[in-house]
């Protein structure tokens, strides 16, 4: 039986967009080959409440899909974790709360955008 | 000997019908934790233990994906 996962990646948001567009539609493609996307909310650049791998902002994307028990999500894992420019990602199997409603914040390019000044290198 | 008053306190989530603690939504979270990052404990908040245990879960979880703070100085 699927299940419901939710998976949220921090992207390190000092590349350029392309590069992170690339990484994004990369995942995307990889869930959808053997699961089924229910929805990709981008939040888009936000300030990590402290720092990561030296980064103090990354590009989040939460990803939806339905997939079966093992396979998609430890391969889907694995990738995100040989990915170097893949800062941090959490998933969660079931969650109880389910979808968020849609919210202008959640939207592609809705972002009410904080000052994305990265100081570091 | 001081005389020290009970204030009701009560359930946020309870009061406010809110069935599951979504570890993504943060403004909500923020309420729960004090400005070092620490979970207020349920003897300030009031909520009930139902709710203080997924709470528990949802801090951690947002910690994890840099919502919220392990440690803070002063919260933003």
């Amino acid at each position: 039986m699927a299940k419901l996962y939710e998976t949220v990646v921090l992207v390190d948001a000092n590349q350029d967009d392309a590069a992170i567009e690339a990484s994004v539609k990369k995942f995307q493609d990889m869930i959808s080959s053997s699961g089924e996307i229910v929805r990709v909310d981008r939040w888009g650049k936000r300030r990590i409440a402290y720092e990561i791998a030296g980064r103090s902002h990354a590009d989040y994307t939460v990803y939806y899909y339905n997939a079966a028990k093992g396979g998609l999500v430890s391969e889907l894992e694995r990738a995100l974790r040989l990915d170097e420019s893949i800062l941090r990602f959490l998933t969660v199997v079931d969650n109880p709360a389910g979808l968020p409603p849609l919210h202008p914040v959640d939207q592609p390019e809705g972002g009410d955008e904080q000052d994305l000044s990265d100081k570091e290198d | 000997m001081a005389i020290r008053r009970k204030r009701k306190k009560s359930c946020f989530f309870t009061e406010n019908k809110i069935p599951h603690i979504d570890y993504k939504d943060e403004k909500l979270l923020r309420r729960f934790v004090n400005e070092r990052g620490k979970i207020v404990p349920r003897r300030m908040s009031g909520t009930s233990a139902d709710y203080q245990r997924e709470l528990a879960v949802a801090i951690k979880r947002a910690r994890i994906i840099g919502l919220l703070p392990f440690v803070a100085e002063t919260m933003r």
